[in-house]
């Protein structure tokens, strides 16, 4: 390629690399692979971040993404390094040095905490951990949630909530044909979990989540419907203001939780065993164990009142609370980015890079996309327009001198001789094909789409083809 | 003698000749806007096409690839890989420039020999069409474009051919009826006119030919990327959205009352002159009073 009248051949191409192989960083990698060479970096062996680790079983359509990233990672200018641990193995800062410019898309791995007491006691988790459970993240994968209670609570009205309601609650014979993780489909085959609430501060009009994910859980069957309608005064008079997403997802709600069942409802819910619900203006403030002490028997909420209206209301405590039995508690109040280096900037009240359009400000050459730069919201359109923004802003930068591309870089090359120094061996895309591959095969064996590999030992295994190759005849 | 100008220049289907940049010759004079790949194109060599009256100028990358790209058409899937042999998309034959095209299509699939090539910022100033002022793909209408799209690559894979010769095909009655024509409107504002098909799926059509929609969950309803909006005299002749496809509609960034999902429109002869415009991408992504956007 040539800039501003220099010729490059590939050796002096511009190089950078990318901190996160999930969604952002993938298509952040699209946008420059049609001019500089991408490196991506993952710390675990499998790539794909929340598109493997979060997307519900039940959504594959949403997981087609990764063809996308498959054909990006297979593109001659992109390679990908996964076990590598940024941050430990390998400082942002050599990074810096090794490359033109560095991009983080390392997302948000931790959790908002509630911060009220009692949240550490057994039978309490957060979203994250619950769903990287059921979806294989190894470091999930000691969860064992205790299934054995009637009642549970999930705090929190987003998709995130409703998925977890949704995988608590689903028939075993949809969840069977999915891939949920082995030991995941044997711990919901023995639960007992009834009922669930799903529970926000705030009113109808304030929930999250989005009308897909609301219709299935309508549409749910063996399942039920319950709901307080005095929950819902004064929402009717307000639909013909709200803006189209808002209206439409407010009228299913209004529809399930208040008008009678029509005929192939009211069969459904007849033979209903199961029941879910939303519960609104209800803030947890204490989690209450019970009579040993150590696991959850009640959570202690206070119940709000709105000030305002529409998106910007605020929940305010009445003074009043009532404690409801549950067994089981679900916190999915939203993901949380940490910090990855001393050397990068970080703002720990909102918990993302400080950015502008992209560009960390104070250090020339670093970047940020996805979760990262804006926090922890949106669905994979927004992740990937983010990215395709923190792309743009790099390109300006070399195409402006800004970013100064003149002097070669080592690249990979010097971060592989790094990492052999330290004993780590990265696994490049082909391996993680193996590692692909196996998964499925054994996935083909009960008719689910993959059986994932659950332990980053048994992936680097795999990856290195010390086992599993015997699988594939 | 070989003057290093940096404009690629087309010519008349019978004087195709190589021109590299060592050895341009400046006395060439386009005659026609013709589209023209050469054979015996190094890798690394600096090369200029003028496609309708515009130059461009090329780099050669240092790799081979194996495909059929043509000007203005991106295979979707060898976009990023190397390995496509299907041929060229009949579709284009109508075109004046692509019946060239498809005329050294079929030349080039005898021929096995592709090159990749890149577009870079032309460096116009030796060139004899800058000179003559007879260059309109001057920098300063490249600023306007945005230095974005100016430092876009454009991934086109020609196969190299000789003697290349003109294909007048007239399109046959049964085609007329078929054609359906479209107009891109990309992210950047610049209309990409198409001749597509009764059938043709919105979607895989704008990846056909280069264009920046995205189709992440490959147009089976779970996401919102290749949403479109839709020219108004044509968005009420498209069948109404599945609610599946409203759901979808409702977590698309700027929605509007003639949004709709690319991958659920399909092209029927009553679309003809349809213009389907990207979303912008915005540039306003903060944290604080955000609105929380569900996931």
């Amino acid at each position: 390629m040539v800039v501003r009248g220099k010729a490059f051949s590939s050796s002096t191409c511009p190089k950078v690399c990318v901190v996160g192989g999930g969604p952002a960083g993938f298509y952040t990698a699209q946008h420059l692979i049609k001019d500089v060479q991408v490196d991506v970096y993952e710390r675990l062996p499998v790539p794909f971040g929340l598109v493997r680790f979060g997307v519900a079983p039940d959504h594959p359509e949403v997981k087609n993404v990764i063809n996308t990233f498959t054909q990006t990672a297979k593109h001659s200018r992109c390679s990908f390094y996964g076990n590598v641990n940024v941050g430990k193995d390998v400082s942002v800062g050599e990074l810096l040095q090794a490359y033109h410019a560095v991009i983080l898309s390392y997302g948000a791995e931790g959790n908002r905490s509630m911060g009220v007491p009692g949240e550490h006691l057994a039978g309490v988790y957060s979203a994250k951990d619950f769903v990287g459970w059921y979806n294989g993240l190894p470091s999930c994968r000691e969860l064992n949630p205790d299934l054995s209670c009637d009642t549970a609570m999930v705090l929190g009205q987003g998709n995130v909530a409703l998925d977890v309601a949704r995988i608590l609650l689903s028939p075993l014979d949809f969840l069977k044909k999915t891939d949920i993780t082995q030991p995941a489909l044997e711990a919901l085959a023995a639960s007992r979990v009834r009922r669930v609430w799903i529970v926000g501060r705030r009113g109808p009009m304030q929930v999250a989540c989005t009308i897909k994910e609301l219709r299935e859980m309508a549409t749910l069957p063996g399942t039920r419907p319950e709901m307080t309608p005095a929950d819902f005064e004064g929402v009717r008079d307000a639909l013909k203001d709200l803006p189209r997403p808002r209206k439409r997802l407010t009228e299913l709600m209004m529809k399930t939780a208040l008008e009678p069942p029509g005929e192939k409802e009211r069969e459904r819910w007849s033979g209903a065993s199961r029941v879910w619900g939303f519960r609104f203006f209800r803030s947890p403030v204490e989690v209450l164990a019970d009579s040993g002490g150590k696991k959850v028997a009640a959570v202690r909420l206070a119940v709000n009142k709105l000030e305002g209206s529409g998106e910007a209301a605020q929940a305010v405590c009445t003074g009043e609370t009532e404690d409801v039995p549950c067994g089981l508690v679900i916190s999915s109040i939203g993901y949380k980015s940490l910090p990855i280096d001393a050397a990068v900037p970080f703002d720990p009240r909102r918990a993302i890079v400080p950015n502008s359009m992209g560009r960390v400000q104070q250090v020339l050459g670093l970047y940020c996309s996805g979760w990262v730069k804006t926090g922890p919201t949106g669905v994979i359109a927004t992740t990937m327009n983010n990215s395709f923004d923190t792309a743009r802003s790099l390109m300006e930068d070399l195409d402006s001198g800004k970013l100064d591309v003149s002097a070669e870089k080592p690249g990979s090359l010097r971060i592989a001789a790094l990492l052999e120094e330290k004993g780590v061996n990265p696994v490049v895309f082909s391996d993680w094909e193996k590692i692909d591959r196996l998964e499925v095969s054994r996935g083909e064996v009960c008719g689910k789409p993959r059986e994932k590999l659950l332990s980053v030992e048994e992936m680097l295994a795999v990856a290195r083809h010390l086992i599993g190759h015997f699988d594939l005849q | 003698m070989g003057e290093q100008c940096e404009c690629f220049v087309s010519f008349p289907t019978d004087t195709l000749k190589m021109q590299t940049a060592a050895s341009w010759d400046p006395t060439i004079i386009p005659q026609t806007d013709f589209y023209l790949g050469s054979l015996g194109f190094s890798a690394g060599d600096a090369a200029l096409l003028l496609h309708g009256n515009q130059p461009e100028r090329f780099q050669l990358p240092s790799e081979v690839c194996v495909s059929h790209q043509v000007e203005g058409t991106r295979c979707w899937d060898c976009r990023y890989t190397h390995d496509c042999s299907q041929l060229f998309n009949n579709n284009m034959k109508s075109c004046d420039q692509n019946t060239a095209m498809a005329a050294s299509a079929a030349v080039r699939t005898s021929m096995g020999l592709t090159l990749r090539l890149s577009r870079v910022i032309p460096d116009c100033s030796t060139c004899p069409l800058y000179r003559l002022k007879s260059c309109v793909n001057s920098s300063t209408s490249l600023q306007r474009r945005g230095s974005f799209d100016s430092f876009r690559t454009i991934n086109r894979h020609l196969q190299t051919t000789i003697g290349l010769c003109g294909e007048e095909d007239s399109s046959t009655a049964e085609d007329t009826e078929e054609v359906v024509n479209v107009v891109y409107i990309d992210r950047s504002g610049r209309r990409i006119p198409v001749k597509a098909k009764v059938g043709d799926n919105v979607l895989y059509l704008a990846h056909k030919h280069g264009i920046d929609l995205e189709g992440a969950c490959e147009a089976s309803l779970a996401c919102s990327t290749c949403h479109v909006y839709v020219s108004d005299g044509h968005f009420d002749k498209l069948p109404e959205p599945e609610e599946t496809e409203d759901d979808m509609l409702d977590m698309a960034p700027m929605l509007q009352e003639n949004s709709r999902l690319g991958c659920q429109i399909v092209l029927t002869p009553e679309l003809d002159g349809i213009e389907l415009t990207l979303p912008k991408i915005t540039r306003n992504f903060y944290v604080d009073g955000h609105v929380p956007k569900p996931h």
